[in-house]
């Protein structure tokens, strides 16, 4: 053992002027640990000599302490009734405090059985957080809230639903895909359609339903790597579906609905145009790369029908128009 | 005493959050993404049917195209069921009856009132129905073992398929 270590052990021991043998050993040849091993046993003598302020603490706690009901659960109570072979117990306080005696008796009032009177537990409880000390109070206070937030929180986890997997009540995972069901029901339209008008229709349809997808997913980043096939899909309805399907249409309900689904486009790449000029920064330049080539195919196939109409108009005898087709307005529909 | 009422102040917040009734949970928004992303291709496949249906009068030619959707749907479906989404299942297993009630059956009636018994043509509508048939008959054996651990799903899905299939057994037969 060290100087260091000495000095630690005889501070910290009960009778420094009584160390063990290998302290006494150190200290028989190291005369600095020697005095401060006497200086040590000087102050230790003197503390007992140290004035005291009056204080009535002390009789105040004791006289609670005797006085408060002992807790005695109803498996104690042949203890108690052995031990009360002495009738009475009588506890006298020495000094400052005057003789207080009780009597414990197995069917007396303080012997309690357990979940009695939570509003005296509860006066019991709050006379505790006055007895302990300052610090002890704060850790005490501490501790308490630190329990009370672990319930409150153990209770949000509990009263979270926890949703076991039904038909329809999973998130993503198992709500249908309303794109998916619309793309069936146009399918099917088609599937049984027998005049070019129908298709026409349906196909105008389908087109929306993708346009209509990919505004709803475009603000969103995570969507770029599906605006991508979705505008594609939508460039083949316009391209190969519609434009295919307007050479069918009988003439007349051509220019009617030409007209009608040519707005329809108009609008669809409008607005697409619109919410990539509103977005601008906040989506990725693949998103908004994808707004614009549906813009693009939407304004080409309404331009592409619009030109369908003009080659109708002039083939209708007695119609002389400009070739431009200047003079064919769009009409606005009910 | 202010710590004491700061601390009595957090309680009570924290008891009126946790009272507080959750939102309704409505799909999020990457909730979404993922679903058409996993439809994707589905997607894709339901747009080129649409365009060749949107392209042909040819009822007999519809049905092709309808088993063909059928076929797309029935692999959706099996897919689904070997991830244990039951759901998706049900959801799918739902298209595929429309598929082949309004899509297949009602095409091969309506080759039927055009065609004469014993020609070419009955043949190929013939074939179009086994072709539903086979469709039908690999997925129910399938479904019963890989859904099995789900029988709420798979009875609703395999009711689906059969009605499907009992519509086209029929389909085209009478005149």
């Amino acid at each position: 053992m060290n100087c260091k270590e000495i000095k630690y052990f005889l501070l910290g021991c009960e009778n420094p002027d009584r160390p063990p043998a290998d302290v006494k050993a150190h200290l028989a040849v190291c005369h600095s640990c020697q005095d401060w091993q006497n200086r040590l046993a000087l102050i230790e003598m003197n503390v007992p000599f140290l004035p005291v302020p009056a204080s009535a603490t002390r009789a105040q706690l004791l006289r609670k302490v005797l006085i408060q009901p002992r807790l005695v659960g109803a498996d104690d109570l042949s203890a108690v009734a052995a031990a009360e072979s002495l009738t009475e117990t009588r506890v006298a306080i020495k000094d400052t405090v005057a003789p207080v005696s009780r009597v414990i008796e197995p069917k007396s009032p303080i012997v309690l059985t357990i979940g009695r009177s939570s509003s005296r537990r509860g006066a019991g409880l709050l006379h505790f957080f006055r007895d302990l000390e300052p610090s002890a109070r704060r850790y005490a206070a501490g501790g308490l809230a630190a329990a009370i937030l672990l319930v409150i929180f153990g209770w949000m986890v509990i009263r979270t639903p926890h949703r076991p997997p039904t038909p329809g009540s999973q998130l993503a995972r198992s709500s249908s895909d309303p794109l998916l069901a619309s793309i069936v029901e146009r399918d099917l339209r088609l599937a049984g359609a027998e005049r070019p008008s129908t298709r026409f229709l349906a196909l105008a349809d389908l087109a929306d339903d993708l346009s209509g997808e990919v505004k709803k997913l475009a603000p969103l980043p995570e969507a770029k790597g599906v605006l991508d096939e979705l505008v594609k899909r939508y460039q083949k309805v316009v391209r190969h579906g519609l434009l295919e399907i307007a050479q069918e249409l009988s003439a007349k309900d051509r220019d009617e609905l030409l007209n009608t689904v040519g707005e329809r486009l108009h609008v669809a790449g409008r607005t697409a145009d619109e919410l990539g000029e509103q977005l601008g920064a906040k989506i990725p330049n693949s998103s908004r790369d994808a707004l614009r080539r549906l813009t693009k195919a939407a304004f080409e196939g309404d331009r592409q029908l619009r030109d369908l109409r003009v080659q109708t108009f002039q083939q209708e005898p007695g119609n002389i128009r400009s070739p431009d087709g200047s003079a064919l307005v769009r009409r606005d529909n009910p | 005493m202010k710590r004491y009422l700061s601390l009595f102040l957090l309680m009570i917040s924290l008891a009126a959050l946790a009272s507080a009734d959750e939102p309704n949970a409505a799909p999020s928004d990457l909730g979404r993404v993922w679903q058409v992303q996993r439809n994707q291709n589905l997607v894709q496949e339901l747009v080129e049917g649409g365009l060749n249906l949107a392209r042909s009068e040819d009822h007999l030619q519809r049905a092709r195209y309808c088993n063909e959707l059928a076929t797309n749907l029935a692999e959706e479906i099996r897919q689904a069921a070997d991830d244990h989404d039951g759901d998706r299942a049900i959801e799918l297993g739902r298209h595929l009856q429309d598929v082949l009630q309004n899509g297949v059956a009602v095409n091969l009636n309506k080759e039927r009132a055009q065609v004469p018994h014993g020609s070419t043509r009955e043949t190929e509508m013939n074939s179009v129905r086994i072709q539903s048939g086979d469709i039908t008959d690999h997925l129910l054996k399938e479904l019963d073992q890989i859904l099995k651990d789900n029988p709420a799903a798979l009875e609703q899905v395999l009711q689906a398929i059969q009605e499907a299939q009992a519509t086209v057994a029929a389909a085209g037969k009478g005149k």
